[in-house]
């Protein structure tokens, strides 16, 4: 038997149905006519013999559907008729259709798009391969559990790392700093130089151009002039200009070739440009050594192997170590603290996506068992009129698979939509260029379950009402008094869609309470109309210490002269971060030997401008600044670490590391600066210089006249939005020097804060909750209110009965409220029971927050008022209507 | 017309097969031919044939051809496909089988000492 054939009849009953029921209706014809012959000639006459011929072949015989069923379509055929039926029973309920497929899509969708995001923002954050198997180099010491101690490598000790066997692949980075000589501007590059197989390691491809590859050579290889651009120096130096690619790029004496840009979110070292390994300038490089683990080998197993290793290398570069420590290389992913912290609370993330797909199906769900439920007389007369309980079960799958699979629909390009919302709404809510794609397993099984539950749901009433007592069904439907029973699953559903809904609720008043509690958080210092602008100048134009004196303080003194202006300082870094650390020791006590501390160069001014208090002793002033003495102050952090009982005032601190004399053509030291060490003349209060998640670092606040470079960075406080002031200021600062190099910084100090990593992620999940739990309580509101108005519709005839009868309006009213008013108060206290379940999980995400407690309350009373709104709307309709009115209703 | 052999389920292919083997057939003569080999003793239901020979089509055994008849009318002609063909010896066999352990199995009769021969 030849498939062949099967698929041309199927194929011709599909396509070409004409003519094949022309050729069917012919054969029968003929049929007819050669029987009603043959009786003819048996002596018939010929009109009784036509009739008689028909009637052999049967007179019901309708070719084409007979054939249809020969040839396998029967199965077909019906389906095709349920989903014809079912579509025209929704497009007669169009309000039930609309809601059901709505929930079901609001659902899919709004889980699909939000999962996707944060996925894509909170766990998929580096561009890198294999991201998740890449280890960070880091040593522990037990003195000081919460540092992390970076190693780096010389050259034969790198190449031993790199053949240890927890590793796959190891690529080292090294950094330096090159002077960029382009548009007479004079500016120190962060250049981050690449071993040759770093390419094949992170497999980032560039954005624009290429990226450094093997061919560029590692350490004393000769070396290709080609530099290749980060994204951010892009942007700010060559205007995102795409014809950069084969320009010449001047830097540290050498002509180089630009041969790419890397995208955005390759942010390799923070640097400003990307060299190969062969461009080291030093005789020997000392590397940080990003390993790639082998597959199951985890970040404790690789620790462990190279810990001896490592204590070897202790012993070789004393310097680079902790006096005592152990290896523990650390995930990639951990190093981003804030994320660690949200992923500590991930279960509750899934709780939110997970409970908002619930209602989404619950409230599809209940329409579709409310509208089964409705529908026991038309199932009734089907079986009267002989369809088995097969077929019209088989009939409301497919018109459950028919709701089911539109709102997926829907959900699928809601899902799309949705996901790029947020993106357009608020991009700087996400931290770099954060690729959004919809994660289709999650698509798969918010679809699936959507699926699963509106076949369950649908199905339930189909069982339960095929195989009715036909004629009590029939009968009963001409006065359809009470209401039917079997209303206990819709309560049940309506009850777990609120407790969801409430705990949702709860979960996001955590999450908002915690963003605010970030958003109150005690700085230490005032960002509020602070904006920060770069001045710099040609390193010839001033080269001794006397003239950049000079040109700091023309400067300042232009800007203070700009109206709005209230206060303008020098510094060298920005809160809420900052620079890096500074080996020093306290001079006179030998147990305070080499400790690191946050050196920052800041003007006398800084602490009036940035508003943060002095607490002890002074601040040098305007005249010591003048000579660029060596003065500090301390704040409390270092105070309470490194000088707890005694006070540090007067005391001397020295930098062993710092070289005063090292490049005397771009820095110029004072001449009042002999020794690399500062005395101390002051204490202030802490200020956030970490990011808003750490505790403040001690640090070291040091006269910046002390060591001048050929420009300085300015923060500004204004009277008004700072960012209104910056092209005044820039043009003030032209008008007085044309040769100077102005750039103002595109985020203001208070900018700079809500650009915070931790910022941001608490602001991301405040908002991500909000609207799912806003969605959560649309839903099941909107789920509540059709089902009773649905159950209320069909019991106007009784109303009808009842207010005859002469029942008040206001008892038919409590009739309704009364069968509903246990289902919300029990739905609400499950959930209140849950959410204080849950409690001590909410709250990292509302740490030192008390406000919990009260958004309980608030959102308890406000389901609750809801929630009898919902009831109480239809009810209060159904109270209303005209006893005649009602009664026709039949 | 008599009709004292009733069609046994499953039987109806197999006379359609056997009755276009013998030579192109349209419907009205398929059912006339099969009457006509059982000597006029069985009877198709005429409602019957046609789906049948929908199916047999559809799976290849027998192809259809429009044609002319005796009367010069059109007419659709059944032939026997090669598939068809081997199907009927097919089934031949199996029917002779069945018939032949039917046979036995209907003719064994009691023995005197009450068991089965």
């Amino acid at each position: 038997m030849s498939m062949a054939s099967r698929v041309r009849s199927w194929v011709g009953s599909v396509f070409r149905r004409r003519k094949l029921a022309d050729e069917l209706a012919e054969e029968m014809h003929f049929h007819v006519s050669a029987r009603a012959a043959d009786l003819e000639a048996g002596g018939m006459a010929p009109a009784e013999a036509q009739r008689r011929a028909q009637a052999e072949i049967g007179s019901t015989a309708r070719p084409v559907e007979q054939y249809r069923e020969a040839i396998g379509l029967r199965l077909l055929d019906e389906t095709v008729g349920d989903v014809r039926y079912g579509l025209r029973g929704l497009w007669r309920n169009k309000g039930f259709a609309a809601i059901a497929i709505l929930s079901l899509s609001l659902g899919i969708g709004a889980t699909t798009a939000m999962f996707s995001i944060v996925y894509a923002v909170l766990l998929d954050i580096y561009p890198y391969a294999d991201s998740q198997r890449t280890v960070n180099p880091i040593v522990h010491d037990p003195a000081v559990p919460d540092d992390w101690n970076w190693f780096v490598l010389n050259r034969s000790q790198y190449a031993e790392y790199k053949s240890a066997r927890s590793f796959e692949d190891v690529f080292g980075q090294a950094s330096m700093g090159v002077q960029m000589d382009e548009n007479d501007v004079q500016e120190q590059l962060h250049v981050v130089l690449l071993t040759a197989n770093a390419a094949g390691f992170n497999r980032v491809g560039p954005l624009l151009g290429r990226g450094l590859q093997a061919s560029d050579g590692d350490f004393g290889d000769t070396p290709p002039n080609v530099v290749v651009l980060g994204y951010k120096f892009w942007k700010t130096h060559y205007l995102a200009d795409k014809g950069v690619i084969g320009r010449d790029f001047k830097a540290g004496s050498k002509l180089f070739r630009i041969v790419g840009v890397m995208p955005e979110r390759y942010t390799l070292g923070g640097a400003d440009v990307y060299m190969p390994m062969s461009q080291y300038t030093f005789p020997e490089p000392y590397l940080i050594a990003f390993a790639k683990l082998k597959p199951g080998v985890t970040a404790k197993q690789a620790s462990d192997e190279v810990d001896p290793m490592l204590h070897l290398f202790a012993k070789q570069d004393p310097r680079m170590y902790p006096e005592n420590f152990h290896a523990r290389l650390q995930p990639l992913l951990d190093g981003f603290t804030t994320r660690s912290k949200v992923l500590k609370n991930f279960p509750m993330l899934y709780l939110a996506v997970g409970s908002l797909l619930l209602i989404g199906c619950a409230n599809c769900s209940l329409l579709l068992m409310a509208r089964g439920t409705t529908r026991k007389h038309e199932f009734a007369l089907r079986t009267a009129v002989g369809a088995s309980q097969l077929r019209i079960v088989r009939q409301m799958l497919v018109e459950c698979l028919t709701i089911a699979f539109l709102g997926s629909a829907i959900g699928v390009v809601l899902a799309y939509v949705l996901a790029r919302l947020p993106l357009q709404l608020a991009n700087d809510l996400f931290p770099s260029e954060a690729v959004i794609r919809i994660n289709l397993p999650i698509l798969l099984f918010s679809v699936g379950l959507a699926v699963v539950a509106g076949l369950l749901f649908g199905l339930l009433p189909a069982l339960k009402f095929s195989r009715p007592e036909i004629s009590q069904v029939l009968q009963a439907n001409a006065r359809r008094t009470v209401a039917s029973g079997g209303r206990r699953p819709l309560q049940v559903l309506i009850g777990v869609q609120l407790a969801l809904t409430l705990v949702l609720l709860t979960v996001s008043g955590a999450a908002i309470s915690g963003f605010v509690h970030l958003m109150r958080l005690p700085l230490g210092y005032q960002p509020r109309g602070v904006a920060a602008i770069s001045v710099g100048y040609k390193k010839d134009v001033a080269k001794t210490w006397q003239e950049r004196l000079a040109k700091v303080a023309a400067y300042r003194h232009q800007m203070e002269g700009v109206r709005g202006v209230t206060a303008v300082t020098t510094a060298d870094d920005l809160p809420p971060s900052g620079n890096g650390t500074q080996p020093f020791e306290v001079v006179g006590n030998a147990a305070m030997h080499e400790t690191l501390a946050r050196q920052t160069d800041v003007g006398p001014e800084y602490f009036r401008t940035l508003g943060i208090p002095l607490l002890q002793g002074r601040v040098w002033n305007a005249a010591e600044a003048g000579q660029g003495l060596p003065l500090a102050v301390v704040n409390e952090a270092f105070v309470r670490k490194f000088s707890p009982d005694r006070s540090v005032l007067d005391r001397t601190l020295r930098f062993p590391k710092l070289e005063l004399t090292k490049t005397p053509e771009a820095e110029t030291v004072s001449p009042a600066w002999q020794k690399p060490e500062v005395q101390v003349v002051g204490v202030v209060a802490d200020a956030v210089n970490d990011g808003l998640d750490k505790p403040v670092m001690p640090t070291i606040y040091v006269n910046d006249t002390a060591a001048l470079w050929p420009g300085s960075l300015f923060l500004i406080r204004t009277a008004d939005d700072p960012k209104l002031f910056t092209r005044t200021l820039a043009h003030a600062i032209r008008q007085l020097d044309a040769g100077s190099y102005v750039t103002p910084l595109p985020y203001s100090l208070e900018e700079m804060v809500q650009r915070e990593p931790a910022y941001r992620t608490q602001r991301l999940l405040a908002v991500l909750l909000a609207i799912f739990a806003g969605l959560a309580f649309a839903l099941s509101l909107v789920g509540l209110y059709s089902v009773v108005a649905y159950v209320v519709a069909q019991r106007t005839a009784e109303f009808g009965i009842r207010l005859a009868l002469g029942a008040q309006r206001m008892q038919i009213l409590l009739l309704v409220l009364r069968g509903n008013i246990p289902v919300v108060l029990g739905g609400t206290c499950a959930g209140l029971v849950l959410s204080l379940a849950l409690r001590t999980r909410f709250q990292h995400w509302s740490e030192g927050s008390s406000q919990s407690v009260w958004f309980l309350f608030t959102a308890v009373t406000l389901l609750v008022v809801a929630a009898l709104l919902a009831t109480w709307y239809p009810a209060f309709r159904a109270s209303r209507v005209q006893p005649s009115t009602a009664l026709r209703t039949e | 017309m008599g009709k004292d052999v009733e069609l046994l389920q499953g039987t109806l292919n197999l006379l359609i097969l056997k009755a276009i083997s013998l030579g192109p057939l349209h419907g009205y003569a398929v059912l006339l031919r099969i009457q006509q080999l059982s000597g006029d003793r069985m009877e198709i239901q005429q409602g019957t044939l046609y789906p049948a020979l929908y199916r047999l089509e559809h799976l290849g055994l027998i192809k259809g051809q429009w044609g002319e008849s005796d009367n010069n009318r059109r007419a659709k002609f059944y032939t026997l496909s090669a598939a068809g063909r081997r199907q009927l010896t097919q089934e031949k066999r199996r029917w002779e089988a069945m018939a032949e352990v039917m046979g036995i199995i209907l003719a064994t009769e009691k023995a005197p000492n009450g068991e089965a021969l």
